[in-house]
Order: structure tokens, then sequence, then C-alpha cells
């Protein structure tokens, strides 16, 4: 999953960055000014806009407005230094989909960013399955049958992504876009290794969903039908 | 008591006065109704008196004795109405003539004959009321007194009943006038009514409403767009003090937001010492830079409640900024800048407080260093223009576009939120040095261009040559201390 944070605060920033990457396994990019950031979030793929209010060139009431404007239905997350309600108000009902007051706690803002990419994708909790195969969002562990099968972090995030929808075509373009940050230097081979290693991690787990290739289209999730 | 509504004492009042002009209006009627039909009677009692003078005066015989004129008189009179209520006195206290009628009532005639030789009165004769007349008459050299009266029943029918009337209809009269007089006093102040609903329903969260625009050209149009005017200057002030809550719990707490992820994620897990260092180097960077915007954030608030006064002094301005741009020098110079200072060589005596003066140019110099890059030139100077000191703090650096110039002075305002961020300002520096000129009644100004640098011009009063003598003995001036304004620390 991937996450844009515009905050013009350069180094608080970087701290929700790396929090957001080392605490919740996400690809996260930052824009330091409003207009940045607004174009970032049109041209790119996110799964979460994380917003400061007062930025410099483009507040980000603004932001959130014009994101919904277009019919952009990614969850956006405001950060405010104002708690009054009619403010809080005048922001959910421009599209913002949660808040959070600074000085917030990291922890707080992680689980809401989980849960609101968790609801973006159409998901309540935190638990998806697909056939034996099950994962937790928050914990980031993997299971097959109960049994838990051990990913190197790409590996896992592939696979959170694919379980969100499942038996539908991922492009690896998509792949690509959604779980590489601006940081990574990404080459789509990176993720047909990555893919694979997957594939054979799953297979001596003993599972039988696997991720099959579409020639030319992209990856699918398949699983059998479980049995009755 | 409790005060009564306008509108009441409106009404009360419009009732009081009807009521007077009615009570008025009745009694003068009445009295002239009375005068009207008495005056009738009283010429039809004079006619009989008239009546008798001419049959007095045909009884003309010498010697007529009292007995002959008693028998002409009953013959005259006793079978006539004007007769009725007759009787008649010779000079002597003879009877000439009585009606039956009065036989028993000899009617006291009032003083008034003896001067006028006549009067009228009312009187009841078994209980039913009379006009009478009593008059002297001189008739072949001898004297007569006539008593003679009129049924006054009609009369005092007419008016009882007349009085009865106006005793009848006043209360309709004053209801009616009581309900005009509240009808018209709701309809004028309708609008005042309307005028206190829309006013007591506006509050902090729909300060932007306004009271009917009224076009009535009265005084209540007056009213109302004064009122409209005052909430309009109030929402202005409301919509500043909203916005620097807003521009402050920002500021504050963005930087609390970075100290608290800061500590979070070195905590995290372990990590190397560098890393330590590195996170604690960036806790102490904010929490200077925290602790130093809370102190500006202070002055403004002590500036603002006016807690704190600034003492203005007689200062030579020339010797305060020479040791200023002494203090300044090396830190400029370090910059790779080249620093200035020339004065005009003559004395500035101003009335000025030297720990402000200090304060307002360090936020100048600070802001001239800040924005030119090096190698540029920052300059302070010093002159005479009119009766006025101007100091002037040029730099030769990046300059501010001609739409921010006016808001500059403005809290919080920054033309380059992330660059002046970054140096280390939030926007309040200007907006203190600001106030400071304003408590020396002064005034400052800014000219620039970008890319070429900018000019803050300050004027100060100067002080007569008189007050100069003194000079080496700062006193505190006591036209000053009354209202002495107040000190932003820093």
């Amino acid at each position: 999953m991937r996450v844009l944070i515009i905050e013009d605060e350069v180094r608080l920033a970087a701290n929700i960055a790396t929090a957001l990457r080392q605490g919740a396994g996400l690809a996260v990019d930052c824009a330091h000014d409003g207009s940045e950031g607004a174009a970032l979030a049109e041209f790119e793929h996110y799964d979460l806009l994380l917003l400061d209010l007062m930025l410099p060139s483009l507040d980000g009431l603004s932001i959130v407005r014009r994101t919904r404007a277009r019919g952009d239905r990614t969850p956006i997350l405001v950060l405010t230094a104002q708690d009054e309600r009619s403010h809080v108000v005048t922001l959910l009902n421009a599209g913002a989909d949660d808040y959070l007051t600074k000085p917030f706690d990291l922890g707080e803002l992680i689980a809401r960013v989980k849960a609101l990419i968790r609801r973006g994708k159409g998901a309540a909790q935190p638990l998806l399955t697909v056939g034996r195969l099950s994962i937790n969002a928050v914990e980031q562990t993997v299971r097959c049958g109960g049994q838990l099968v051990d990913l190197s972090p790409t590996e896992y995030r592939i696979l959170e992504y694919l379980m969100y929808r499942p038996r539908a075509i991922v492009s690896k373009q998509e792949l690509l876009e959604h779980l590489y940050d601006y940081t990574w230097e990404h080459h789509s081979n990176v993720i047909e290794a990555h893919v694979s290693n997957l594939r054979s991690r799953l297979r001596s787990a003993g599972e039988e969903a696997t991720v099959e290739t579409v020639r030319g289209r992209g990856y699918r999730l398949e699983a059998p039908e479980p049995k009755l | 008591m409790k005060k009564l509504s306008i509108g009441s004492r409106l009404t009360l009042w419009y009732l009081v006065i009807f009521a007077a002009a009615q009570l008025l209006f009745g009694v003068a009627m009445w009295i002239a109704l009375q005068q009207e039909l008495y005056s009738a009677a009283d010429h039809a009692l004079e006619a009989q008196v008239e009546d008798l003078t001419n049959f007095l005066k045909s009884q003309k015989k010498k010697n007529m004795t009292v007995t002959k004129l008693r028998e002409e008189a009953s013959e005259a009179y006793d079978l006539e109405h004007s007769g009725d209520f007759l009787q008649v006195y010779d000079q002597d206290g003879n009877w000439i003539f009585r009606a039956p009628s009065l036989e028993k009532n000899q009617i006291v005639p009032a003083a008034a004959v003896a001067i006028k030789g006549r009067s009228f009165q009312n009187v009841l004769l078994a209980n039913r009321p009379f006009r009478f007349i009593t008059q002297r008459i001189g008739v072949n050299g001898r004297f007569y007194t006539v008593q003679t009266g009129v049924p006054a029943d009609q009369i005092v029918a007419t008016l009882s009943l007349f009085r009865w009337y106006l005793v009848m209809f006043a209360p309709l009269l004053l209801l009616a006038a009581a309900s005009g007089g509240y009808w018209l006093s709701r309809k004028a102040l309708s609008p005042v009514d309307a005028l206190t609903r829309t006013a007591r329903s506006i509050s902090g969260n729909n300060l932007g409403e306004r009271l009917e625009k009224l076009s009535t050209g009265d005084e209540l149009q007056r009213l109302s767009d004064t009122l409209n005017e005052m909430l309009a200057r109030i929402e202005s002030s409301f919509l500043r003090v909203t916005q620097f809550t807003a521009d402050a719990s920002h500021e504050l707490r963005t930087p609390i937001s970075l100290i608290r992820t800061e500590a979070e994620i070195a905590l995290r897990k372990s990590r190397g010492d560098a890393e330590y260092r590195d996170a604690l180097r960036h806790i102490l960077l904010e929490a200077e830079r925290t602790s130093s915007l809370v102190e500006e954030l202070l002055s403004l608030a002590r500036a603002d409640s006016g807690r704190e006064s600034l003492h203005l002094t007689l200062v030579d301005l020339r010797s305060a900024i020479t040791d200023i741009a002494n203090e300044w020098r090396p830190l400029i110079e370090a910059r790779n800048l080249q620093f200035t200072q020339y004065s005009a060589d003559c004395e500035f005596p101003v009335l000025a407080d030297h720990r402000a003066l200090q304060r307002l140019l360090a936020i100048l110099l600070d802001n001239a260093v800040k924005y030119t890059p090096p190698p540029g030139v920052v300059e302070l100077g010093l002159e005479v223009q009119g009766d006025k000191a101007v100091i002037s703090v040029r730099d030769s650096g990046i300059g501010i576009a001609e739409p921010d110039q006016t808001k500059i002075f403005e809290r919080f305002y920054r033309v380059d939120k992330a660059r002046s961020r970054e140096l280390g300002g939030a926007g309040i520096g200007l907006a203190i040095a600001d106030w400071i000129v304003q408590q020396h009644r002064g005034s400052i100004a800014v000219q620039s261009s970008i890319g070429r640098g900018s000019s803050f011009l300050i004027e100060f009063q100067l002080q007569p040559a008189s007050a100069v003598l003194d000079l080496s003995q700062p006193r505190a001036f006591t036209d000053y201390a009354d209202n002495s304004p107040e000190m932003p620390r820093g």
C-alpha cells in the first residue's frame, strides 16, 4: 500500500514516513507544499492521502475539495492543529475521512492509517481470508490453515494487496504503483522475482491458493473453493 | 418597580392625554349647554317682568290704595299662566300680588338685587326645580320688588341626560383611544422588535448574519444601519482573533508534533549512537524554536492585554543606534555580509524606551540578515527629515513582492512560509516591531522590490532642542506616565 504525506514541515513529514514504513509496511511519498502534493495525488495512485491543513501555496482543505471534486475516492486523513468542532465539521463535510489533532501519537496515526486503507478497500476488519489462507493486516502475519507462513516484507505487501482483491487480475504496473514509493529503485522484473518467491513459500507451506500469472495482463490470487 | 416597555408607556400616555382632553371637552360642552338653556329661560322671565312693569304703569290714578292695586293685579294675573309663580311687593313691604303657590315661600332675593337691581336664581319648590328672577322696578315714583319664576325641570332633565351621555360614553371612548394608541405604538415599534429578534439570534457562530435592511429613511433605519456596521466591525475582529488562534495553534503544535514523533521513532527500537544524537539534536532545535515562539506570543499577549509598559525617556537616537550597530556588526559580518552604519552629524533627541528600541532594530536587522544572501549589504542609517528622525534598515536581499508589502506587519504572515520556517521565523517579528513603533507614536513603512532588496523606514518625532540639555540624565516624562504604553519583552 502506498501513502502520500503532504506536510510542509520537512522533518515531521520524514518522521511520519519512517513510522509508516517501519510500523505499517507502507510505501510512502512526501510532498512539502500544497500544489506539489495536489499534483502527486492526482497523477499517482495512492491508497491514502495524509495531509496537513496549513500548507504553503495550497491549503489542505482545498486539496480535499479538489480530490473529491474529480471523483477520487482515495481515503484522506487530515492532520490539524485546530480541534474546534465547526472546523472539524467543515473538514469532514468537504470529504476528509478522518482527522488527527497535532501533536499526535504515532501508534494512533498508524492504526488510523491502516483502518482507513482497509475501509478504502472495502474491508471492515484487519483479518483477510481467501480459502485456507489468511492474513492479519495489523500484525502483518500470514497463516495457512492456522500455520504461520514466513514472508519477506515485500512478499507480504504483494500478498496483502492481492488479498484485498481475490481472483481479480492486478497488473504489474498497478502493483508497482501501490507497493513502491519514489525512494525505491523499481523495475518490473523486481516484482516478478518477488512473486516467484512468494509462490514457492506458499507452496512449501502446503497452501493451495497461489498467485497465477495471466500472460500480458498481470497476476491473480487463485484459491480453490472451500470444500463443504 | 419594573419599567414598562416603550409600547406600553406610549399607550398609557396616549390614554392619559386623551382622557384629559375628553374631560375638558365634556365639561366645556356641559357648561355651554347650561348657559344656553338658562339664558333662554331668563329671557322669558325678563319679558314677564316687562309685562308687569307695563301693567303697573297703566295704574296711574292718584291715591291708588294698596288694596285697590291688589284687586287690579289679581284681576290681571290670577288666571294668567305668567302669574303662576309671581309675587310683587311695594317699597313698604305690602304685597301687591302673590300667586297661591308662593304664599308659603317667600324667596329671599340674592344680595345682587340691592346692587344691580336684578338677580336670577335656581330654586326648589316642593322638590321641583324653578328658575326665578328677582327685580326692583320703579313705576310712577314708587319702587316695587318683583319675583317671578318658570319651572326648570326640562332644563335640569336635559342637562342630566347630557351628563349621563358623557359619563356613559367616556369608558367606551377611552377604550377606543387605548386600543388605537396601542395599535399605533405597535405599528411604530414593530421594526424595533424585529431588530431585537435578529440581534438576539446573532452569536459567535453566525456573525455573518445582518439585521434586516430597512429603507424607511427614519431613525430606525439609522439604528439598523449603525448596528450592522458595528456587527461588521465585530465580525472582522472576531475573524482576526480566530485566524490568530488558528495560526498560533498551528505554529505551536507543529514543533511539538515534531518533538514527539522524533522521540517516538528514536525509542521504537534500539539504534546507534549517531541516530540518537541526530534525534536529540532535532528535538533540541525544535524545543529552542518553540520556546522562542512562545516568548514572542507571550510578548504579543502582554502587549494586547496592556500589562507591561514602555518607559519613554529622552534618548539620543544617534548614540543608541551606534551602540546597537556595534553589537550587530560582528554578527552580520560573520555571515559574509557588508555592514555600513551612518548618521547625520547632530543630536537626535526622541522619547523612546531603550530596550524596546534595541528589540525593534534587532527584529529588522535579523530579518535583513536572514533574507540577504552573501555577499550582500546591510545598512543602518539615521537622518533628519523636517521634525522627524528617520531610521532606515536597508538590505540588498531577495526583496518583498508588492502585494505582500502591506501584509508583512500582520501576525503570522510569512511571504515564504517554508523558507522562513527554516530560518526560524514564525511571522511575528514585524508585528511586534509595528507595535513598538506605534507605542512610540512613530510610523514604520517598507519599500522593496524583488531581487533588489528591502528598506524599512521608521519615523520618530524629534523633541525640541532645549530638551537636549539634560541628555546625560534620562528621565521619565510625566505626561506619558498617565497612559504609559506597554512593552513586549522578548
